[in-house]
């Protein structure tokens, strides 16, 4: 009989090992970073432009943008690009948040220089035609008007909203309106000031081979990007909205989306990795505080969570939850309590032992294969770092106290710092 | 290439493992042979419901996400109309953990009248997040009734009524646990920084004692042939009209699967797929539309589903939609088109072979279907599809007597956005 009482011994995770990027500056100023590693033959690449929503006076303006880069250029009708990219069997996504938006292309290596070819032309001559423009904004006001009717979608819009103001370029969402207001002219001028940044960059992972690693460069030095630095537009202030409970009715739905949170701050501060392990512990993963009060005992929701964003000028730190209307009033106020425990009671030895290594366990999987590890140093040069940043999380993870944790959510969880925002209804 | 090697424990536990030393992880893969089509019509919910009793600790485990999470792994599950997957990983040198919480679910379960009565209700919020709450969230709900009579795909996996999960008792919960979760109705995949024999012996040694049971025989009854167009139509409180067409197509062994799923990227993989070209682009009928195949064991669905432009009307979406799969079943499909797909079809797998766990996955997957062997053919079953084929397959598919049709229509009363400020 073998003993099944007793868990088997295991291992910590002590270091993880990952490829370091290289990094080149081209002839043109583009700083190329590449990560070369795998086994098959495929090719990831992440280009990055600070071309986010902040830095258009409509946030349409920078997504439409974004995503009209494939839809016609000086030397490709968006047919023939369509076709090109799914003849090679690419896969292709622009993607935006509000600081920086991009393109991220998968290809098999053999055909990384024609795909890049494609993209290129997309950078540096599209035509954004008026006919794919209409289309596009029929579309995307149509899927608008869907998302309009979702909970969750009303909640995070209307959670910005009130945390950095209506106005304000983190704070502004998608309104029915902006969408008369986008025009070629106005798209032209936004791609002319950012997508050929000084500050653009790419990055280049998985398994190119050295000879197209070499005119993969050849042809990204031919990007012509100014040389002076960007002027930045100076970054407003914070207005959050009066009041603290915000609610957006919905009647006839059967569940409440729930953010409850607040301001927090960019990758770079001092109180960053800390805050990551204390997030880890209220709501960042399956056997967090939230989860199982929430969840695994009441029953509220099928899920909870808490996460932090961190952002260039700012950041938040968020709870999130789609709860039985039934249960909206009952659901706040646990997770005000849990903010509350954790600002009272210091966590105990065995649970921050567990949420060490769960997160050791994370960061391994987040660091496994070139693409993976794309992923996470995007994220963290993005924010003007390096992989040093990851180094002193880890160090974080291993060394942070009770004690530590304790003062961190009496700094940052107090519940009247918190603002709400309920999409749905309020069963009382 | 994915190498692996393969062995039947003595109760039936088929064990395979795929060897990565390149990762720093191991992924453990158990897929359970067991889907919604074996519920009792009845008692519809109950394979994903039991799903989420499966984490609420076990003989000998009281948590099963615990210790897993102190040795830094991850976990989750899916069920679906056949398979019930459960998935995890996790540092290599802890694979032994991840192997024990495993066996000892696999063993006996342990949960209790609390953890039933949460997991209901939890169950019950997850059919609201994912169907009742969401605009078009019930169209497939509405779908598989219409498209089946009398095979078990006729109810969703999240169920059907929530009454039937209300009414869940712990006793006939246990009876589905020894119907269907025993090691002779189990695939165990072990990948990732793991040798073979190293996982064959780890898998033995927690494994090799739990006894096989009786698993309750499947005898599914047959979808007859649809005779006739069936059509729907609803009204609900959604911005826009929207159209779902289900055709019934064969099951996912048999030879002209990949037909369908080469048809269904010819529709509408990419932005130079047909479907998008012609009605989104060109004609501007539909501002999304989507081809899908359902890819079940048993016949399953081939699934054309578009959200029309604002004040085009449905008919009009739909004599489109009708103008195209005529296009495929009467037209050949021009020889780049053809090896545009097969190329789509070759690197996307190729994408995901970069993932321990999605190879994990696949090889579970395989090996239900048949002999995991099929995993390194796969891409090869795509490039033998030829042109003709193709019209043959689609000249089947596509038959209006094949077809249901649902027109999920707006109704009209102010949606939220209008009523809200």
């Amino acid at each position: 009989m073998i003993d099944r009482k007793t868990p088997p011994p295991y291992g910590i995770i002590d270091k993880i090992r990952f490829p370091l990027p290289e990094q080149e500056i081209l002839g043109n100023g583009l700083s190329v970073h590449t990560i070369q590693d795998g086994v098959h033959d495929i090719v990831r690449l992440d280009y990055s432009f600070p071309a986010g929503s902040r830095y258009a006076s409509l946030p349409l303006t920078a997504f439409a943008v974004n995503q009209l880069l494939q839809e016609g250029t000086k030397k490709y009708h968006a047919r023939e690009l369509a076709e090109k990219l799914d003849y090679y069997g690419a896969v292709f996504k622009p993607w935006i948040t509000s600081d920086t938006a991009g393109l991220t292309v998968f290809t098999l290596s053999k055909h990384l220089i024609h795909v890049t070819g494609l993209v290129q032309s997309m950078i540096i001559e599209p035509l954004f035609p008026e006919e794919e423009l209409l289309v596009f904004l029929q579309k995307r006001k149509q899927q608008f008007l869907v998302e309009m009717e979702r909970v969750s979608y009303r909640a995070r819009n209307r959670f910005t909203e009130v945390l950095f103001g209506e106005n304000h370029p983190y704070g502004r969402t998608l309104r029915e309106d902006d969408f008369q207001l986008i025009n070629r002219e106005v798209l032209r001028h936004f791609w002319e000031n950012t997508y050929s940044s000084s500050q653009s960059w790419v990055l280049v992972s998985g398994k190119p081979g050295p000879s197209r690693l070499k005119d993969l460069k050849k042809k990204l030095a031919a990007i012509p990007l100014r040389t002076e630095k960007d002027a930045l537009p100076s970054f407003p202030d914070i207005e959050s909205c009066p009041g603290k409970r915000h609610v957006i009715p919905m009647t006839r739905h059967v569940q409440s989306a729930l953010r409850i949170g607040r301001l927090t701050f960019p990758r770079n501060h001092p109180d960053f990795p800390a805050m990551l392990v204390l997030n880890t512990i209220l709501g960042g993963y399956f056997g967090s505080r939230l989860m199982r009060n929430i969840r695994e005992d009441k029953g509220y929701t099928y899920g909870i969570g808490s996460f932090i964003l961190p952002l260039h000028n700012a950041g938040y730190l968020t709870v999130v939850s789609e709860v039985g209307s039934e249960y909206t009033a009952n659901a706040i106020a646990e997770i005000y309590r849990e903010m509350e425990i954790l600002q009272r009671e210091p966590v105990k030895d065995d649970e921050l032992d567990l949420v060490r290594n769960y997160m050791m366990g994370d960061l391994l999987r987040e660091l496994d294969g070139p693409f993976s590890t794309a992923e996470t140093y995007r994220h963290v040069v993005d924010a003007g770092m390096d992989m040093s940043h990851l180094l002193h999380i880890m160090e974080t993870i291993k060394h942070i106290t009770p004690g530590e944790i304790r003062e961190l959510a009496q700094k940052y969880l107090c519940p009247e710092d918190m603002k709400e925002v309920i999409a749905g209804r309020m069963d009382e | 290439m994915i190498r692996f090697e393969k062995t039947t424990l003595g109760n039936g536990l088929r064990v395979l493992v795929h060897h990565d030393p390149a990762s720093p992880l191991a992924a453990v893969n158990i897929l359970y042979d067991v889907g919604s089509r074996d519920e009792d019509p009845g008692r519809i919910g109950f394979a994903h419901l039991f799903e989420h009793l499966m984490f609420g600790g076990s003989v000998n485990v009281p948590s099963y996400d615990t210790p897993l999470q102190q040795v830094g792994g991850e976990n989750n599950a899916f069920t679906n109309t056949d398979i019930t997957n459960y998935y995890l990983t996790l540092p290599s040198n802890n694979l032994d953990t991840g192997l024990w919480i495993e066996s000892d679910r696999m063993l006996e379960l342990n949960f209790t009248e609390k953890n039933l009565q949460v997991q209901r209700q939890v169950v019950i919020e997850e059919f609201k997040q994912r169907y009742l709450n969401q605009p078009y969230g019930d169209a497939i709900l509405l779908l598989r009734p219409l498209a089946y009579k009398v095979h078990p795909y006729r109810w969703p996996t999240i169920g059907r009524e929530i009454s039937h999960i209300q009414e869940a008792g712990l006793e006939e919960v246990k009876d589905f646990f020894y119907s269907h979760y025993a090691p002779n109705n189990a695939i165990l995949v072990l990948a990732g920084n793991v040798t073979p024999d190293r996982g064959f012996e780890r898998a033995a040694y927690w494994f090799g004692d739990i006894e096989r049971r009786n698993i309750r025989p499947r005898n599914l009854p047959v979808e007859p042939p649809q005779e006739s167009h069936r059509h729907l139509t609803v009204h609900r409180p959604v911005p826009f009209d929207a159209l779902y067409l289900a055709f019934h197509m064969p099951e996912r062994t048999h030879r002209d699967y990949h037909a369908c799923d080469l048809i269904s990227d010819i529709l509408s993989n990419g932005k130079s797929s047909r479907l998008y070209r012609s009605l989104v682009m060109e004609q501007k009928l539909f501002s999304d539309i989507n081809a899908y195949i359902t890819g079940e064991r048993d016949p399953g669905l081939f699934m054309i589903t578009g959200k029309l432009t604002d004040g085009v009307p449905v008919e009009a979406g739909e004599k489109a939609i009708h103008n195209e799969l005529e296009k495929m079943r009467e037209e050949r499909v021009p020889s780049h088109e053809l090896a545009k797909v097969k190329n789509q079809v070759e690197a996307n797998w190729l994408y995901g072979e970069t993932d321990i766990l999605n190879r994990a996955m696949n090889l579970a997957l395989f090996e239900w279907l048949g002999d995991a062997d099929m995993i390194n053919s796969e891409t090869e079953k795509y490039h033998k599809v030829t042109a003709e084929q193709i019209n043959q397959v689609a000249r089947n598919l596509f038959r209006m007597e094949n077809l249901s049709t649902l027109y999920y229509l707006r109704q009209k009363e102010p949606l939220n956005h209008e009523t809200s400020t």
